[in-house]
């Protein structure tokens, strides 16, 4: 019988719960512990924390379920704290009842280290399998994720790689696409020559427009990049296709937007906040002269005439509360001319890569303005004279009528009658009459003030508005300057023709208060002056006192 | 997947349905001495956890499987699969416990009572308060140990020595532990060690029977009295056993201790 103190290799006998009977001399030296004391531990306690875990979980288990145990690798805890490898055998005897555990350890310090590194060789391999696989998965992802088609070709001209966009564009799998020839794809299709470049190592752009698989039109730019290996041989190359198709919409976009800003009529000008020239298109440059280098700059109130109040503040305000402005301004060409502007200005609210802007849309209305001009002046004016007609000279007498019951002032009312026009009407012709008309029309305007208004009513009557003249002395002399004045002879064509005239005086407020009745007064004192000889002139008679206070 | 044959589920006996869930490290097998002395009365279901025994191992998704709601899944899925949705025993081993306690949150109705055999809410210390017994570095060298035992023979070494990695050598030396896949067993063993009920407990109501071995390397006493502070409707049995598997080592202590308690919830309300 051996006596376990000669077997070479430490040996325990613990109970179901760990709990240790009997040691040999071999355990003692391993643990550095008496038998006295190890007697009175349990076994887990010769093991450090992770042994202690792996006995519960897994040892123990299997223990009591198979009653035995073969070649467990296990580190126990050495004198001074030290792990010691172990391969641990176990065998269960003893009654069902009352079951006890006999441990063999074998110090595997050698086998172990050898384990070890074969363990670390694999855990190695494996983790180096895994960072290798992570490497491709990540790069599958970046390559996947990329919103291009990514393709690697090898040099004989075969798919090496194709990401899912590549494949999802031509509607196949990376199983078809791999180790298929590149020139079966509509994207080499006549590039031969830059596949024969990028092979020799330079790298290649060109653009295709190709149907895809869904029939649609797309714009691409392909890239082509060799791929070299240390000696610089090239082994394929990558390819890159972009889908350009909205930037190429964007583009034509774009342009079409330009073209509209370079072709419009209308004056364009974009400008900041601050009302300074960013941007202007051509017809800016027509309406105003100012080519954009020298518009540029600027402050759009360079274009306000100088004794103008300045109206852009108020634009500004307008604008702030409503976003856009429109209306009518005076602005100045380059040279100087005035014109009339018919502007509409807008905001563009700013975001974070740009700041807010107006643009200002001018049309030159200046033209029109001054077309509507003449015909208001046709309908106020006698065509002939280019005096004010009888509506303009009504509107006129009723404003001074006003004004003089504001503030107290006399108004006289010439009501002129040409004598003998007639004859020469009958004798020399309409061409002659007129133009005797528009004579006279000079001589009775050279008779006035510009606050006075000379007027025709057609035929040979003309009225004089005298504005405030200072008495009736003076409009009684004006009548004589203007009797003298037309009594002048006219150079007809080397003929001497000659006319008269019998002119009526009213006077606000002494003959009439409304202006009707002004006018009857001075029609019907031009009559007692053609009564009373003609060529000369009669002021109206005084009203009875009843008439003139109703 | 037919959950069934995924999680190996075995039945035995007819009667109210008992549910035992192994810890980590073992299989439905560690059941074997507990199983006889209900298979009368219950109707006992024995499973293995995805990556286990003998379970499906395709079946594994280490995400799923790296938190305790995986598990929780597992049992709630098998339970669905069985038709059974309430009246269920629950018994747990280890960190089983844990996975009882969430899935009777995640279904109230269906589990009626717990048993909880070694049962701790966390195994990582967390000073002051708690003292679960190990420290995060004590994992990695568990992994080292488990690699070097069953990595490194068992499906490494092993299968070079017998020439294919399916001989029945091979097969043997993986069946005799009853995790078979070093990956899956990596995983388990960080979820066991990580997990931490202890927010759980206190909003657990199901009664719950808390079987705590006086003397576990694993779980120390006071992890046990923890438990039982926290859960509200818990018994606490101190069994005079060294050790962490009462099941295998001290079977009788164990079944007398589950028939006090199923006797004495046997006319609770369900």
């Amino acid at each position: 019988m051996i006596k376990l103190d000669q077997v070479p290799c430490p040996l325990a006998q613990c109970d179901g719960q760990g709990q240790l009977l009997s040691v040999n001399v071999a355990l003692c030296q391993l643990t550095g512990k008496p038998a006295a004391q190890l007697v009175q531990l349990r076994l887990e306690q010769l093991l450090p924390p992770a042994g202690r875990i792996f006995l519960h979980t897994h040892l123990w288990p299997m223990l009591l379920r198979d009653g035995e145990l073969r070649e467990i690798y296990l580190k126990l805890l050495g004198p001074h704290g030290e792990l010691i490898p172990v391969l641990a055998n176990c065998q269960q005897t003893g009654s069902t009842e009352r079951p006890q555990y006999c441990w063999v350890f074998f110090v595997a310090q050698e086998r172990s280290a050898f384990e070890a590194e074969l363990l670390d060789a694999r855990q190695r391999v494996e983790a180096a399998n895994l960072a290798l696989a992570d490497n491709e998965r990540f790069l599958n992802t970046i390559a996947n994720a990329l919103p291009s088609l990514v393709a690697y070709v090898d040099r004989q001209l075969h798919y090496r790689f194709a990401n899912q966009v590549y494949q999802d564009w031509f509607g196949c799998t990376s199983e078809a696409i791999i180790g298929s020839a590149i020139l079966a794809s509509p994207l080499f299709a006549n590039e031969d020559a830059a596949i024969q470049a990028v092979l020799t190592g330079q790298v290649q752009q060109f653009e295709r427009s190709m149907a895809t698989g869904q029939h649609t039109l797309r714009h691409t730019l392909v890239n082509l990049t060799p791929d070299c290996d240390l000696l610089g041989e090239v082994i394929g190359f990558f390819v890159l296709v972009s889908d350009v198709s909205a930037l190429k919409l964007a583009q034509a976009d774009l342009q079409l937007a330009a073209s509209v800003y370079e072709a419009a009529s209308e004056g364009i000008v974009v400008t900041d906040a601050q009302l300074q020239i960013i941007s202007v298109n051509p017809a800016f440059t027509r309406i105003t002269g100012w080519p954009a280098p020298a518009a540029l700059g600027c402050s759009m109130s360079t274009l306000n005439p100088p004794e103008a109040p300045d109206h852009h503040p108020a634009l500004v305000e307008a604008i702030q509360q409503h976003g856009q402005w429109a209306g009518e301004s005076w602005y100045l060409r380059r040279d100087g001319r005035p014109f009339l502007a018919w502007q509409t200005v807008a905001a563009l609210p700013g975001h974070e890569s740009a700041a807010p802007r107006l643009v200002w849309m001018l049309n030159d209305i200046t033209e029109r303005w001054q077309k509507d001009e003449r015909i208001r002046h046709l309908a106020f004016h006698d065509p002939l004279t280019n005096l004010p007609n009888r509506a303009l000279t009504m509107e006129r007498l009723e404003q001074l009528i006003i004004s003089a019951q504001r503030q107290p002032k006399h108004i006289a009312l010439l009501y002129l009658d040409l004598d003998g026009f007639k004859q020469i009407n009958d004798q020399f012709g309409h061409d002659a009459g007129d133009w005797v008309l528009q004579q006279v029309a000079l001589r009775l305007v050279a008779q006035t003030r510009s606050a006075d208004t000379v007027a025709r009513f057609g035929g040979d009557e003309f009225i004089v508005l005298l504005n405030h003249p200072m008495d009736a002395l003076a409009s009684s002399q004006i009548a004589e300057r203007m009797i003298a004045a037309v009594n002048q002879a006219l150079d007809w064509g080397g003929q001497a023709l000659q006319v008269g005239v019998s002119i009526g005086i009213a006077q606000f407020p002494i003959h009439a208060l409304r202006a009707a009745e002004l006018l009857q007064a001075a029609d019907q004192a031009m009559y007692a002056a053609k009564t009373a000889g003609k060529n000369t002139f009669r002021f109206a008679r005084a009203p009875d006192a009843t008439a003139l206070q109703a | 997947m037919e959950i069934l044959q995924r999680n190996y589920v075995q039945q035995l006996g007819n009667g109210e349905p008992m549910l035992l869930a192994h810890g980590f490290g073992c299989n439905q097998t560690m059941w074997q001495r507990l199983t006889p002395a209900f298979a009368d009365e219950y109707r006992l279901i024995l499973f293995d956890y995805v990556g286990s025994g003998r379970s499906v191992r395709a079946a594994f998704d280490a995400q799923r499987y790296s938190t305790l709601q995986g598990y929780v899944a597992d049992v709630l899925e098998i339970c669905a699969a069985l038709g059974i949705s309430e009246g269920l025993t629950f018994v747990g081993h280890s960190v089983s416990a844990s996975v009882g306690l969430l899935a009777s949150l995640a279904q109230p109705k269906l589990i009626k009572r717990l048993i909880l055999i070694g049962p701790s809410p966390s195994f990582l210390n967390h000073p002051p308060d708690y003292f679960g017994g190990f420290e995060q570095a004590d994992l990695n060298e568990l992994l080292n140990l488990m690699d070097q035992n069953y990595i490194g023979w068992a499906n490494y070494l092993a299968p070079l020595a017998a020439g294919a990695p399916d001989s029945p050598t091979t097969q043997a030396l993986n069946e005799s532990f009853c995790s078979t896949d070093p990956q899956v067993a990596r995983v388990f063993a960080r979820t066991t060690f990580f997990a931490d009920t202890r927010a759980e407990l206190t909003r657990i109501t199901t009664p719950a029977l808390i079987i705590q071995h006086e003397r576990d390397a694993l779980v120390p006493l006071s992890v046990g009295e923890y438990m039982h502070r926290a859960l509200r409707h818990s018994q606490l049995e101190v069994l005079d056993v060294g050790g962490h598997c009462a099941h295998l080592s001290h079977p009788e202590l164990v079944i007398a201790s589950m028939r006090r308690f199923l006797q004495a919830t046997a006319s609770a309300p369900a």
